[in-house]
């Protein structure tokens, strides 16, 4: 059951929030170009962050039922720009519990959850305040779960391991009421899965004969895996970051139980310039 | 684009959730009747045309029934897979087809052999109750496999059996547990012959589609104290279900044990458990096991030597099927 674009249901608030947000991001444009020559991305970083994540999953080896809840989670990340090239790692523990949409007072799920992205780019768009990278990623993800109120089958995870193109955006900006430094940036970032390397349990039990059951190599179509991420960041003059992130992860894997996870994950993360 | 991509993102979330957050009856019907028609195992064995149920039951759903009322289908629906696997649990009742041993003779009273033969001073280790009943006759009763076996606990009651020539094990309404369990109690019995049982995993959802059966092979201990190689005879009832069948149809592969009693309940496949949106749980039979014969363990494994218990023995204070056995172990 892949989200359906033609479902889109905006309520007043969200398009008042979009407008708002589209009028904001016109009004810092011209400023950009004045920061032509600004190159407060280049260096090496060190990456810690703090999560929070609203996980949903729809996983028939789990359940007929959407789960979803809170992770907390931590995270941790290298990253350097040199040049035209770009290149990084970010991996995030999280753990929490999830319990079926439909109802809230029963059956809480031990869900922990690892995510480790990569991502190696170089510069394909203008040089200046707006750049454009281009180039591969890699998406590792795990998800396990343990369900309290079940015996043989209270075990369930899912491992994707995905590669894919993987497109970046940086866009300095400085805010109206700044009259100097500190610089702002907008970072964004998207990646889609062409092929990925698939663990799941069996139609039935989790393991079979103690061993996972699904582990096997899926092509775009009989999984799908995208990812985004946009930050805003607040560039330091002593070359350190703070940045404020959103990232969003969707993940549909295909028979013989097919499950459907997306999440919301908002990060606070500090770039600590080496 | 990128900038919006989370704003579609949260409009086609909230369609979806609205969606999923469905709990009117035919939801429920549906994603029940839905589960055992992709997911359970037995449907071809047992002859059931799932797709004519859905029609049968479908108008007996209205929307605004109440939870009695739809959990009163709902349990008349799973009622027929005959299946002790198969419950339905919601907080005011428990769906459950029994009819494995109550439509059959009980062939146990648990008060007579406690009084009879257990006696004040038998032992016990952890959940097996034991004792000489004659000079060279031992009677091992293990009422729950749910009960865990610890190695220490097994050793000590074949120490206690060391000089018997032949011991009973009753497992008589034993209505299953742990599998873990049984194997460990089995491998004690195994001399010569390996037991071997096949599971056969649902991979699909046609009614028929199984694959990789495993294969699973029950060796003996290598250290000799772990052993009973002298005869055995197994005492098992209607009730003698889930994991004691699986505990039968492995003992029964063995050339120095007999089967002594009625045919064992069944109960062959992995409970598997789920929920509907309701808030209420189900469980079901989610694989096949198979005997190397072919036999599927959800027939229930049919005695060597079937005995009944009528109530004028009873009334005597005897229990034929251990006095039966007593007979042919003297």
């Amino acid at each position: 059951m892949p989200f359906c674009l033609a479902s889109l249901s905006f309520s007043a608030g969200r398009r008042f929030t979009a407008i708002l947000l589209l009028a904001a991001l016109l009004h810092i444009w011209p400023r950009a170009s004045l920061q032509a020559q600004y190159a407060g991305w280049e260096g090496r970083y060190l990456n810690f962050g703090l999560s929070g994540t609203r996980l949903f999953t729809h996983d028939y080896s789990l359940s007929p039922l959407v789960y979803q809840g809170l992770l907390g989670g931590l995270q941790l990340g290298y990253q350097d720009q040199i040049g035209p090239w770009q290149g990084g790692i970010n991996i995030t523990g999280a753990g929490g519990r999830l319990h079926p949409l439909a109802f809230h007072e029963q059956n809480q799920t031990l869900t922990l959850a690892g995510r480790a992205y990569f991502h190696f780019r170089y510069q394909v768009g203008p040089s200046g305040p707006f750049g454009v990278w281009a180039g591969l990623g890699q998406a590792s993800y795990w998800d396990y779960h343990q369900v309290e109120a079940y015996a043989n089958n209270a075990i369930d995870y899912t491992g994707l391991f995905s590669v894919g193109p993987s497109l970046g955006a940086q866009w300095n900006f400085t805010l109206p009421l700044d009259k100097a430094q500190p610089y702002w940036g907008l970072s964004a970032d998207l990646f889609g899965g062409v092929g990925a390397q698939v663990l799941r349990p069996g139609y039935i039990t989790p393991f079979i004969g103690d061993e996972i059951a699904t582990n096997e190599w899926r092509w775009h179509g009989q999984q799908q895996h995208w990812r985004a991420r946009l930050s805003l960041c607040w560039l330091r003059t002593n070359g350190n970051q703070l940045r404020l992130s959103y990232v969003g992860n969707f993940f549909w894997i295909e028979q013989p139980n097919w499950v459907q996870n997306a999440s919301h994950r908002l990060a606070l993360e500090a770039l600590l310039r080496l | 684009m990128l900038l919006l991509l989370p704003l579609l993102w949260l409009g086609c979330e909230k369609s979806w959730k609205e969606r999923m957050r469905d709990d009117s009856p035919y939801h429920n019907f549906d994603l029940l009747w839905e589960t055992i028609d992709q997911k359970y195992a037995y449907l071809e064995l047992k002859d059931l045309r799932w797709d004519t149920v859905y029609w049968h039951f479908l108008p007996q759903i209205d929307q605004n029934m109440g939870d009695e009322a739809l959990f009163a289908v709902l349990d008349s629906m799973l009622y027929l897979l005959r299946d002790g696997h198969v419950n339905l649990r919601s907080p005011f009742d428990l769906s459950r087809n029994w009819q494995w041993y109550l439509g059959y003779p009980d062939n146990f009273d648990a008060e007579l052999v406690e009084r009879q033969y257990l006696g004040a001073d038998h032992r016990i280790a952890g959940g097996m109750r034991y004792t000489f009943l004659t000079d060279s006759i031992g009677y091992l009763r293990y009422s729950s496999f749910g009960t865990t076996i610890e190695e220490g606990q097994l050793r000590a009651v074949l120490r206690y059996f060391k000089n018997a020539r032949g011991l009973i094990v009753d497992i008589r309404s034993n209505g299953g547990g742990s599998l873990s369990n049984a194997y460990r109690l089995a491998r004690t019995f195994v001399q010569n012959t390996q037991p071997r049982l096949r599971r056969l995993y649902r991979t699909g959802r046609g009614a028929n589609e199984f694959d990789r059966a495993t294969g699973l092979r029950i060796s003996k201990p290598e250290d000799p104290r772990g052993r009973f190689s002298k005869p055995v005879m197994v005492l098992q009832n209607r009730r003698s279900y889930s994991a004691a069948n699986t505990f039968a149809a492995l003992m029964s592969q063995q050339d120095s044990v007999q089967l002594l009693g009625d045919t064992t309940g069944g109960g062959g496949g992995l409970p598997i458990d789920y929920e509907l949106p309701n808030g209420w749980y189900f469980r079901f039979s989610g694989t096949r096991e198979l005997m190397p014969n072919g036999r599927d363990l959800e027939l229930g494994i049919p005695p060597d030597i079937p005995v009944q218990q009528d109530s004028a023995n009873s009334r005597q204070g005897r229990d034929r099927l251990i006095e039966a056995a007593l007979a042919r172990l003297r």
